[in-house]
């Protein structure tokens, strides 16, 4: 099936393209010139790209490549060319002879990199009118983690971050606030190719990430930039000698918070209030009991090698580089490692002509935490009492002191053996070809290839019934294999024309077609528990069922860019892209997606000239639409859902079904962002302040909801519609100092964002979503903040009957104001104002989106010592505290906060009376609590090695350092960690089963031949 | 260069149309409603997805049934130590509100499952093969009245779902009235009627499947419950002379997990255990529920010491629905340390009886566990239909009738034996109608005692005898905050209303 497409494909539409190949071939009219190519490199010797190169007293010119390369006709072999780049100095060279060159740019002022990474090409940062961040790898790999995506948080003005604790698994990223309730993810561009998430990425492989934020950056990547785009650079090899690259690391993680639960004799005492009783006679005589965090967790250790050789000659560069990384996790019995392999060669076939790959390979396993009860652990971890210990005296697990409440360290226990084995291959051929001067045409051919496999061996087990309980073993063994192809074909045009205009064009269309599929495995009763035996086959006949799933798509682009600059001064960026998706029905199939945007180089106006303390000014606006497509497949057809979990029951025998459950959508399509961004660029003090700021309007529309269907007796389950909009609004800035006193440079970096998330239009429905278990009620509603907390504000505490009785007299029907409330309650407040609480009393208590996140910077470095250090803060999102309130059984445990309760005697308190199952278990606001937190977020000291010992010892470079990540949070929150990382725009917030986020400590080395 | 970008953009255009078929993928791994109907025999599939939500955890056999057909009765209790069972209490002090999750649940549920007997009515009448369309249709249309009737005891008036909605403009609409449900439930079962084989035409194979039986006994049901009681008796009379339905021999081994098929069971919702966690067929709410908290299950709810009260002196039917402290569970080892390990129960603080028709020898729990029993619910028993029948023929004067098939029941609940031969459970015998009347009210409640029916009754009762519920419940069991007119009813779901805006309107006594 997928062949055959292919095929068609390939002989209907790419017929255009090659004859646009066949073109683009002619090109030999400049047979008196001569074509001299070279590289520019950065006073550290990375290579350049984005610098204009122009030959002296000649119009027009070119601008080196991502790789730091250029290539430019010299009308004779006497020319002098010219390099140009903002915050270098201006450099010139005689030519003699073709080269290569190879050239070194200095810069001029301490300050950023000025060129950037956009999508299909390179900018100079001087000519951008888009919101752009840039993360250089320095700054990547800081952050340990296993995903490189870590390193924006707080660096990254715009950009959230919220780290999720178990090892191997992405963080949160969200650009610019949530604009849907779907998939809030952005998207993934590594070396073009489209991507879901970097996970397999080696941080260390890295040259840069851009994240690009408005609708001018976003555009060119129509129907998927919605949520914002980070375009991720690996890198490359350059001319030269080989380089050996040696770095290595080794650390530890532990839990940087602790969730303050009762230990023995404090359980006793809650006991003993909750339950009016003296089952617990002398607390204190009980000591501390069953540390049930400690049992359960471990300093993980963690270690990062890579090594890379890179290098290059006249006609071929190379990067080649291997990684492993391991860690494990601070709950025990989880681990990640992933092993890399990576090589970004280039090849130059003619002085036109380059072809090159970027070919990457991962092997990763996630271990732990896939026993049917693993939900569960960390809310049992919080609620299990202490006078149970994890064993009893024959070794066997005890069960948690209620059904509900399991044993956690034997959840984890029994979860060791889940494997997830990902084995990824993402790679892409290239070509290059330059037509004529400045015209290149650039085709690139990649394959993202993955093969998952879970390996779940379960032994049998009877903790307690019915979470706790696997009656016999099983295996699990599912197997996943998603193949996408990309094809791009792009054709730029950049042409300096006279002294004052400089046009960039760009046109291309793009074809992807992915093919996703699983096979799942599930077999019980297996003969035996040993692990070389643990395979489908092992369990008998009629135990094993077999499960198949599949799915395909593709997408059909075309896109257009043009960049016009005039007098240096003013910069217009128009983009357009139309993006064909099968996922959408027949009748929305294209979506048009177009930008503009201005830029006013202020500082290079002439009436600027005196203000030479002004070294730059830039006011830039843009305007545009993206979308968002990230929706199943096959919402436009009504399909058969065929359930076996309701297959009927026949004489003893269970019957498969089949019928339809839910709508479906023919007129289904993309979700519409309209995004405005004003923003300002601005630099001083010889270049050694920059500020940045950006205010932005972001509009979702069309939004892929999946709503209510009103009324809600259709019976019929509601698909996707394009209903409803949601708006995030607000600014980011960023300033920087940099400077150098002698041998001490410094620099100080603060960024900071705010969005305010706004539901503007819901189509007229409420959604409710709660996390599984966890009681708290979330919404998507007109007027609020998207997914905030619902539920009864409260008011204070009854402190009497008397009190009650006042209450009671608030309405004239005679109906006691709060049923059963008793002295010591949780006062609701009566929204509704008829004088009792009913449900309709529940109103907006929080709201999980933050405020402000900020981050602050500091980098220092004297003589060989180098510094680091990165601070962040969350300020104003309210979190849901599940645990702290869950008062659903007689004989939890709970936070230390309940030996605070209120008792007859003991009144003056914000905690109510300690019982089971009140009206104080209600969702409240007094589950929700401020998540403002502020953290170190890493601190580096490094040392690096004399330059003549290095030699002596024959080494380029030899740096070590000690580093923390994460190592402790300031916050008044009372869970484990307020960052809580929930995919779910409608489950934000809340706490319930999270992870808990871990700090690392670590020591490392970076070793250059 | 112009030239260029003119052949560019002519090359875009004409390869918009060349690659559309790019785009096109048909669906994998699932299949379209259109190819699946084509072969007609799937329909049956279709039928099999009406049977295999009928008998579903939280809705029939958990919280949203225990809430919308129990608590407001005198039967059961939910347990002050429990989350679940603090909750079901405010049904049984009348203290909930439109806003309560389970409401919404069961109604979300209900319609659900509308829907499936529609997919299948909607299909039947273009179908070629009219045989496999008719009894395919007769079933769906079965369900179809069940859960409008249903609707109609739970909610009073609601939304009447006779097809799949055509277009949008079908989603929202108005509650129909009592008589538009009734309407349609009536002809939905005479439809039944005339096209259900019997339970033997349907033979062994069949065991499960509703009946021409099983649709009569629900009319007499329905009649009885609009107090047409000549069409009621009729209706129970159909099924009695039928001879297809019995009263099983053993009132307590009626109940066992294995007997799911038995001759008095005249629509199976049987629950069997399967393994695999997650087939939704694991422990099942039903037990984890009840059991005996500490021991086996949770404990969520009890019977009450009021049913406890209401047997008459001796009957064995009350040892073989009520476990009592004290009694032993044959191969239960107590998890209490005082407790003798013979099989007896240790009881929690809060009560000293459980529901004994779903406890069972722990030799039929599955891998030992007490929540992965098998389950036994019986929707509509021959017991009842004879009460129906019992019900009916004294409203209409024939005490006779009445009386003969009073003693079947009582005969067969002192384990076959006469009033003489057993001592216990004396012939009734009074002609008064409205002594019999409280008789046969009396019979109902405690031979279909915790089975889910006597909420629904008491509703009705009031409407026979005006002010029988009330005083019932507020005088003899203290329950203050009973109002007939507005809890007779439950609200329609808070949700249900806020999402409709105006068309789906809340009852009045709920407004």
């Amino acid at each position: 099936m997928k062949k055959s497409l292919f095929l068609r494909f390939h002989e209907g539409c790419l017929a255009a393209l090659f004859f646009l190949c066949a073109l683009t071939v002619p090109g030999q009219g400049y047979a008196q010139e001569k074509t001299v190519t070279g590289i520019v490199k950065d006073s550290s010797g990375n290579p350049l790209p984005g610098v204009r190169v122009t030959v002296k007293n000649v119009k027009g010119g070119t601008i080196t490549t991502a790789e730091g390369k250029f290539s430019i006709a010299v009308p004779d072999s006497k020319g002098v060319l010219v390099f140009n780049m903002m915050g270098n100095a201006t450099r010139e060279l005689p030519v003699d002879g073709a080269g290569p060159f190879s050239v070194t740019l200095r810069p001029e002022a301490v300050g950023l990199q000025d060129v950037v990474v956009v999508g299909y090409g390179v900018q100079r940062k001087s000519d951008l009118t888009g919101a752009v961040t840039s993360l250089k790898a320095a700054d990547i790999t800081k952050i340990g983690g296993s995903n490189a995506a870590e390193a924006l948080q707080g660096k990254a003005p715009g950009v959230q971050i919220l780290n999720v604790g178990q090892p191997g698994n992405a963080p949160v990223v969200r650009i610019r606030g949530v604009g849907t309730n779907g998939d809030p993810n952005p998207l993934y561009v590594v070396d073009g190719m489209f991507v879901n998430d970097i996970q397999y990425l080696n941080s260390h492989d890295i040259a840069s990430m851009e994240i690009l934020k408005d609708a001018s950056a976003t555009a060119i990547y129509g129907s998927r930039g919605a949520n914002g785009v980070i375009l991720v650079t690996t890198k490359k090899g350059r001319t030269g000698k080989p380089t050996f690259n040696f770095s290595g690391s080794e650390g530890f993680q532990f839990l940087t918070r602790r969730y303050q639960v009762a230990d023995a004799s404090q359980y006793a005492t809650l006991q003993n209030m909750m339950n009016g009783t003296n089952t617990y006679p002398d607390p204190k005589s009980l000591g501390k009991g069953t540390n049930w965090l400690d049992e359960s967790t471990q300093k993980g250790w963690v270690r990062d090698y890579q090594a890379s050789i890179a290098g290059g000659s006249e006609n071929v560069s190379y990067n080649i580089s291997g990684g492993y990384f391991k860690q494990e996790g601070v709950m025990k019995f989880t681990d990640y490692d992933r092993l890399t392999l990576r090589a970004n060669n280039e090849y130059r076939l003619s002085k036109r002509l380059r072809i090159g790959h970027n070919l990457s390979m991962s092997n990763s396993n996630i271990t732990g935490v896939g026993s049917s009860a693993g939900a569960r652990v960390f809310n049992a971890l919080v609620r299990i009492s202490p006078l149970i210990k994890v064993r009893d005296d024959n070794g066997n697990f005890n069960a948690g002191q209620d059904p509900d409440i399991i044993n956690p360290y034997a959840a984890l226990y029994y979860g060791k053996d889940a494997n997830n084995n990902s084995l990824r291959f993402v790679g892409n051929g290239w070509l290059n070809y330059e037509v004529i001067p400045g015209l290149v045409f650039r085709s690139s051919y990649g394959i993202d290839y993955a093969y998952d496999r879970y390996h779940y061996f379960e032994p049998a087990y009877n903790i307690s019934s019915p979470n706790q309980i696997h009656a016999n073993n099983s295996l699990t063994e599912n197997h996943v294999n998603n193949k996408t192809w990309l094809w791009e074909n792009t054709l730029s045009y950049d042409k300096q024309i006279g002294k004052d205009h400089h046009l960039n064009l760009l046109a291309g269309i793009t074809a992807q077609d992915g093919y996703y599929n699983k096979l799942e495995g599930v077999g019980q009763n297996l003969a035996f528990d040993y692990p070389d035996y643990q395979y489908l086959g092992a369990a008998p006949a009629g135990s094993v069922s077999i499960t198949s799933q599949a799915y395909s798509e593709s997408m059909l682009s075309y896109l257009f860019r043009a960049n016009y600059v005039w007098k240096n001064k003013y910069l217009f960026t128009g983009t357009f892209r139309a993006d064909g998706s099968s996922k959408f029905g027949p009748n929305n199939r294209y979506g048009y997606f177009p930008s503009l945007a201005l830029g006013w180089r202020v500082s290079e106006e002439d009436f600027m000239r005196n203000l030479t303390w002004v070294d730059n000014l830039k006011l830039r606006a843009s305007w545009g639409q993206v979308g968002n497509n990230k929706i199943s497949n096959y919402i436009a057809y009504n399909t058969v859902v065929q359930d076996p979990v309701y297959n009927a029951l026949f004489n003893g025998v269970y019957y498969s079904n089949g019928t339809v459950t839910a709508a479906a959508n023919p007129n289904i399509k993309w979700e519409r962002t309209e995004q405005t961004d004003f923003g300002i660029e601005f630099a001083t003090l010889k270049k050694r302040l920059n500020v940045e700021f950006d205010y932005f309007n972001r509009d979702t529309k069309d939004l892929l909801l999946i709503i209510p269907i009103p009324g809600g007796s259709t019976g019929i389950t509601p698909t996707y519609s394009n209903v409803g909009s949601i708006r995030n609004r607000g600014f980011e800035f960023l300033v920087s100092w940099n400077d150098h006193k002698g041998d001490f440079t410094y620099g100080v970096t603060l960024t900071g964002s705010t969005y305010k998330n706004t539901v503007l239009d819901f189509g007229n429905q409420i959604i409710s979503s709660s996390q599984w278990m966890s009681g708290s009620v979330h919404r998507g509603e007109k007027g609020q903040p998207l997914g905030y907390f619902y539920g009864y504000k409260t008011i204070g505490i009854f402190e009497s009957d008397a009190q009650i009785a006042e209450y009671n007299s608030k309405n004239t029907q005679g109906k006691p104001y709060q049923a059963n409330a008793k002295p010591g309650d949780l006062i609701y407040a009566d929204t509704d104002g008829n004088g009792y609480i009913t449900g309709n009393d529940q109103t907006n208590i929080g709201s999980p989106h933050p405020k402000f996140i900020g981050g602050l910077t500091f980098t220092a470095s004297y003589k060989n010592f180098d510094f680091a250090l990165d601070v962040m803060g969350s300020f104003g999102a309210k979190i849901w505290n599940s645990a702290r309130n869950q008062i659903n059984s007689t004989n939890t445990n709970l936070h230390v906060d309940w030996l605070n309760a209120w008792t007859p005697t003991h009144t003056n308190t914000d905690i109510p009376r300690l019982a089971a199952n009140t009206n104080n278990s209600w969702g409240s606001s007094f589950n929700v609590q401020d998540g403002t937190y502020g953290k170190i977020r890493n601190v580096e000291l490094g040392y690096t090695l004399n330059r003549e010992l290095a030699n002596r010892m024959k080494i380029a470079n030899l740096r070590i350092y000690i580093n923390l990540t994460n190592p402790v949070y300031f916050t008044k929150y009372k869970g484990f960690s307020p960052e809580v990382a929930n995919t779910s725009p409608l489950e934000m917030g809340t706490d319930f089963s999270t992870y808990p986020v871990s700090g690392t400590a670590k020591a490392g080395v970076n070793l250059t031949f | 260069m112009s030239k260029l970008k003119y052949i560019f953009l002519a090359a875009c255009l004409l390869s918009f149309t060349a690659c559309e078929k790019f785009l096109e993928k048909t669906p994998q791994g699932v299949v379209s409603s259109d190819q699946f109907f084509a072969d007609e025999k799937n329909l049956d599939l279709a039928v099999d997805r009406i049977y295999g939500t009928l008998s579903w955890r939280e809705y029939t056999i958990g919280r949203q049934f225990f809430s919308t057909h129990e608590m407001g009765g005198e039967d059961f209790v939910g347990s002050s130590n429990n989350g679940i069972g603090t909750t079901l209490n405010t049904f049984q002090s009348f203290t909930y509100d439109p806003s309560q999750g389970f409401l919404q649940q069961y109604w979300d549920r209900t319609y659900a499952n509308l829907n499936f007997c529609n997919q299948v009515t909607d299909r039947t009448p273009a179908m070629k093969n009219r045989e496999l369309a008719e009894k395919a249709e007769a079933q769906a249309k079965f369900f179809r009245a069940y859960y409008h009737f249903e609707l109609v005891n739970v909610f009073g008036q609601a939304p009447l779902r006779d097809h799949v909605p055509t277009s949008s403009s079908e989603y929202d609409i108005p509650k129909s009235s009592e008589e538009a449900l009734y309407t349609l439930i009536i002809s939905d079962l005479e439809y039944a009627i005339a096209h259900l084989p019997t339970k033997s035409e349907w033979g062994t194979a069949g065991n499960g499947r509703i009946t021409k039986g099983t649709a009569q006994g629900l009319l007499a049901k329905v009649y009885l419950f609009r107090q047409d009681y000549a069409k009621a008796q009729q209706y129970a009379n159909d099924v009695i002379t039928s001879g297809q339905y019995s009263l099983f021999n053993d009132y307590r081994q009626l109940f066992h997990p294995s007997n799911l098929y038995s001759s008095e069971n005249m629509m199976p919702g049987g629950y069997l255990f399967t393994s695999t966690i997650w087939s939704g067929r694991w422990y099942n709410p039903y037990l984890q529920y009840q059991g005996v908290s500490g021991e086996f299950g949770d404990g969520v709810l009890y019977p009450a010491q009021a049913l406890v009260d209401s047997y008459e002196a001796g009957d064995p039917r009350k040892d073989a629905t009520i476990l009592f402290k004290g009694d032993k569970v044959e191969g239960w080892t107590s998890k209490d340390a005082n407790t003798a390990k013979d099989g007896t129960v240790h009881f929690p603080s809060n009560t000293n009886i459980a529901n004994k028709k779903v406890i069972w020898p722990k030799s039929y729990w599955n891998n030992g566990e007490f929540s992965f029993q098998n389950v036994n619910p019986m929707f509509l028993r021959y017991a009842d239909v004879l009460l129906i029948y019992a019900e009916a023929s004294n409203e209409l004067g024939q005490s006779g009738n009445a009386l003969t098939v009073l003693e079947q029941i009582r005969y067969r609940a002192r384990g076959n034996k006469t009033f003489a031969e057993a001592g216990v459970l004396p012939e009734i015998t009074t002609t008064d109608k409205a002594e019999l009347r409280e008789k046969i009210w009396h019979e109902r409640h405690i031979e279909l005692a915790l089975e889910g029916h006597r909420w629904f009754d008491l509703v009705r009762y009031n409407k026979v005898v005006p002010g029988y519920t009330a005083n019932l419940l507020k005088n003899v069991y203290n329950r203050t905050a009973f109002d007939y007119n507005r809890h007779s009813k439950f609200p329609i779901p808070l949700n249900m209303i806020t999402s409709s805006q105006g068309i789906l309107t809340q009852s009045d006594a709920w407004k």
